[in-house]
């Protein structure tokens, strides 16, 4: 692994070296004058920018008089598809073109700038910014803004007029649920940002914001509990985004991979969801939020194991109902990883562990299959996988061709070939269907993956062999960390506080406080009493109510 | 270098050290019965094998679920490697039900037999042991059984079902027996089994093709060892008063006289105890019976059911079981081998006065052991019906 890591440093500084070498004089000379402070003459500014922008075709660029006297000339800039255009068009264009020849401006100063006047009387569009370099100006351009800039005036104005096609509000399509809202983050920031602050109307929730990618500029987000998220975390965050200098950031799982504290780990060390309540709990919880621009999958850190086991409809069931399902997960997630291992163990070594009926019947099965169980079992979790990846995959117009070669002739022809036996279908069909209990798809992902070098160790050492791999695999889990915290906290390390919602879910009026080790301020959450009975109806009873009314 | 290393070691570990205990389902041979016979100075090993496929496989042929094998060598384990040679595939002895020592064997002594059933690793202990009466131990695995397929699970299957509702058989497991014969104040007893009608016809598959099978395999009573040698066989009543003595009876039947026909009892639960008195030096041992009964049937002229009359009852029973049970006490003594355990309860209860008596304990000490035999029956429940609908019959 320190290999690898330092393969990567090296390959940078070479790729280094060889920039600063293959750095054209001519070219450096441009790049400066593009940053380059805006000149007097409006011709010149928007020439270097059409000329920085390479002439493209969505970038339009307008130059008018304005007014029928003050001949001043002035340049309107904006991209077309991202700035909407009837806010372009009434509030900035018509009123630059037609509304200021009927307006009444005698009584202003006469000695103010056009961008002055424009600024205080003129423009209605909500958002106004003074932009004062081509770099800026170019960027206000690309995200949506129409610029103004005038001739013979070295500050430029940006409207903010952003507006481009974006899909509204649905339903998540990751992690569904029968009771609970069903609206889903964005590709769009900022309705992400007011999804969540619709749910906490709080003055503590901050939000900052910051641009990464070289190229793509894009926006990410930081949302914390001001007074619930532990200081430490938030720094740490925050270190670890601004470190990042990578060309773009097309997914939150790019910035996941860059800020991970571990990158050799199936598991993942940060959590992602589609969901709104998801992201505002644990926000309660004292968990950071990142969300970035173009995605609907924000992250939330420090992320634990329990938490990739839960899903947000636990809260919105009754809590015994909840628990039991939760177990019934962890059930499932052992069994998604070892019921093909234990299956190659226990008919390949361990054949005094099955009743003597079942023991038959599978050896009955196994009659004629010409490949040892361990092959068998490759072959169709390897098949069930091709045939996973290709649902995925390919257009959904043949989505349904997909279930019926794997249902039918990879499943029943093969057994009826004497290829597979059935014992394997349905050991391959549990293990699918358990896999898909995990709510986390990249948990789900990880047991995969895990699943066959569990395999491996079963067709090798039996029982022994699975034993020795769950050893290693929970010491790996201890071992690892989320922006510090424990991954199986709270259970390694053990907090009985925090293990009242961990396997089990207890009643929300038992769930005192945040999880220690994540907010490690602000602890005490709920101050609810339990419920009890209500003694209001026996009341009148007690005291005669003839009394009781005097 | 030294990461390469590692992981070269750890693969060749999951190459070179794996699969060394490998056995697809496909390679067992699952042996469900074993029968051991003496022949001169020779073992003669038959094994029940199962064919999977005609057991539980979709495609069923009309060949039989189960074959033998048979093989003789100088030793058990001998005779069970020398199987191969017939064998399609290894023995695979975990799932072992039952193992059937002969008559002949048996009477000269089973105790060497013994060894490798509880020395080798593969055999798990909670086969049952049985003894064949008047037929080759060989000749109890080669007959078909009905209904189930496996005729050794078919034995095994009776002898725990008896052994729950009928009080005179016993099944005994490898460490029972051994723990008996490893101890100077215990005998040991198995039960016997025997096949009833022709033994060539019960192999094939008409046997099993007949409503009424000419062929079939039945429990036997109990029989008696002194030390490793079988000595003699006990009857039903025998039997049962073995079992009453060992406080093995779970729940059984009883039948028991009355004006004009008998009444059946259910024994439902019954608590016996040993109780080892010294007397002038000598043991005395009290077995007291406690049962609780319930009528099942009724064939009497007579209402039965009156206080006074159930209480007549009970006496009858109290009696009844006492006759039985020195039944079997007087048989063993005349065969002189302590089965009961007697020694055993008094090595535990007295072990100074064990102590003394214990030389020749089954010629002499048990034979002239007294033996007070007490018996209390409760009768709990008559049934669902209170009186019989013969007595108005009869009456009117």
């Amino acid at each position: 692994m320190k290999k690898l890591t330092d393969w990567v440093n090296e390959t940078k500084k070479k790729r280094e070296n060889m920039k600063e070498k293959n750095k054209d004089p001519k070219e450096q000379n441009e790049q400066f004058n593009s940053a380059h402070s805006i000149s007097q003459s409006l011709t010149d500014n928007l020439n270097t920018i059409s000329k920085d922008l390479g002439g493209s075709a969505d970038v339009i660029i307008r130059e008018f008089e304005l007014g029928e006297t003050d001949q001043r000339k002035i340049g309107v800039m904006y991209t077309d598809g991202l700035a909407d255009s009837t806010t372009v068009q009434e509030f900035v264009l018509k009123t630059l073109m037609i509304d200021i020849r009927s307006a009444h401006l005698e009584n202003i100063d006469f000695e103010a700038t056009t961008l002055e006047l424009l600024e205080k009387h003129s423009l209605s569009g909500g958002q106004l910014k003074k932009v004062y370099n081509l770099k800026n100006v170019k960027q206000h351009i690309l995200s949506g803004d129409t610029v103004l800039l005038f001739d013979g005036e070295t500050v430029g104005l940006s409207v903010a007029t952003k507006g481009w096609k974006q899909r509204g509000v649905e339903e998540p399509s990751s992690q569904t649920v029968v009771r609970g809202p069903k609206e889903g983050f964005t590709e769009s920031l900022r309705t992400n940002t007011a999804l969540i602050r619709r749910k906490i109307k709080s003055d503590n929730l901050w939000i900052e914001q910051m641009l990464i990618g070289k190229e793509t500029q894009t926006d990410v987000a930081i949302l914390y509990m001001k007074g619930i998220a532990n200081d430490k975390i938030i720094k740490e965050v925050k270190k670890r985004l601004k470190k990042i200098d990578i060309d773009g950031v097309l997914e939150s799982a790019m910035i996941e991979e860059l800020i991970q504290d571990e990158t050799f780990t199936l598991f993942p060390t940060l959590y992602n969801t589609e969901r709104p309540d998801v992201a505002a709990s644990g926000l309660l919880e004292g968990r950071i939020v990142i969300i970035v621009d173009g995605t609907p999958f924000v992250l939330l850190a420090p992320a634990v194991f329990v938490q990739f086991m839960q899903s947000s409809e636990d809260y919105y069931q009754r809590s015994d109902i909840a628990s039991a399902i939760r177990l019934l997960r962890y059930v499932a997630f052992m069994l998604a990883l070892l019921v093909p291992s234990a299956y190659i163990a226990v008919t390949t070594f361990h054949q005094e562990m099955l009743p003597t009926t079942l023991l038959v019947s599978l050896a009955s099965q196994r009659e004629g299959v010409p490949f040892p169980a361990f092959v068998e079992a490759i072959l169709m979790e390897v098949t069930f996988e091709i045939l996973r990846e290709a649902g995925l995959r390919m257009p959904r117009a043949v989505g349904s061709a997909i279930s019926i070669v794997g249902a039918l002739v990879l499943g029943q022809a093969a057994v009826e070939a004497g290829i597979i036996s059935n014992v394997m279908v349905i050991v391959v069909a549990l293990t699918a269907i358990s896999s898909f209990v995990i709510p986390s798809y990249n948990l789900g992902m990880a047991v995969r993956l895990l699943r066959f070098l569990f395999m491996l160790l079963a067709a090798a050492f039996g029982m022994y062999g699975i034993i020795l791999g769950i050893i290693i695999l929970v010491s790996h889990l201890t071992s690892l960390r989320s922006f510090g915290v424990p991954y199986l906290s709270p259970i390694a390390p053990s907090n009985k506080e925090g293990q009242r919602d961990s396997l089990i879910r207890l009643p929300i009026w038992a769930l005192i406080s945040r999880p220690r080790l994540i907010s490690q301020k602000n602890m005490i959450r709920d101050e609810t009493p339990a419920p009890e009975p209500n003694d209001s109806t026996k009341e009148p009873e007690k005291s005669p109510s003839g009394e009781s009314s005097k | 270098m030294k990461k390469i290393l590692k992981i070269i070691i750890i693969f060749s570990l999951l190459i070179m050290s794996g699969c060394w205990d490998r056995k697809e389902l496909n390679e067992l041979a699952i042996l469900t019965g074993l029968a051991i016979d003496k022949e001169d100075d020779e073992y003669k090993v038959t094994a029940q094998v199962l064919n999977p496929g005609e057991i539980a496989g979709k495609a069923q042929s009309t060949r039989v679920a189960v074959s033998t094998y048979e093989a003789t060598g100088k030793s058990v384990f001998e005779a069970l490697r020398a199987l191969t040679i017939t064998s399609p595939r290894k023995l695979y002895l975990s799932h072992l039900k039952l193992v059937v020592l002969g008559e002949e064997l048996a009477t000269q002594g089973i105790g060497q037999s013994l060894d490798f059933l509880s020395r080798d690793h593969e055999l798990r202990t909670d086969f049952f042991i049985l003894i064949s009466k008047e037929n080759d131990a060989s000749s109890i695995l080669k007959i078909l059984t009905p209904i189930d397929k496996i005729p050794t699970s078919k034995i095994f299957d009776s002898i725990e079902s008896s052994e729950e509702n009928w009080a005179p058989t016993k099944g005994v497991h490898l460490h029972d027996l051994i723990a008996k014969l490893s101890s100077e104040s215990d005998n040991p007893v198995l039960t016997g089994v025997y096949v009833e009608g022709d033994i060539d016809f019960g192999g094939s598959v008409e046997n099993v093709e007949r409503i009424n099978s000419p062929s079939v395999i039945s429990l036997d009573y109990l029989g008696i060892f002194k030390e490793d040698k079988l000595v003699g066989w006990l009857n039903k009543n025998e039997s049962k008063a073995f079992n009453y003595i060992m406080d093995n009876v779970k729940n059984t039947v009883g039948v028991e006289k009355c004006e004009g026909g008998n009444v059946t009892l259910e024994i439902y639960e019954t608590n016996t105890e040993v109780k080892v008195v010294e007397d002038n030096g000598l043991p005395k041992i009290t077995v007291k019976v406690e049962s609780d009964v319930s009528i099942g049937e009724v064939r009497c002229k007579e209402n039965i059911l009156g206080e006074e009359k159930l209480k007549e009852l009970a006496e009858k029973l109290d009696k009844q079981t006492r006759e039985v049970l020195n039944e079997g006490l007087i048989t063993a003594k005349e065969l002189q081998t302590d089965i009961f355990g007697f020694g055993e309860q008094i090595r535990k209860q007295n072990p100074k006065l064990w102590n003394k008596v214990k030389e020749n304990w089954n010629e002499e000490g048990f034979v002239h052991l007294d033996v007070q035999i007490e018996s209390h029956y409760n009768i709990r429940r008559t049934g669902t019906i209170k009186e019989s609908f013969q007595w108005k019959a009869s009456g009117d």
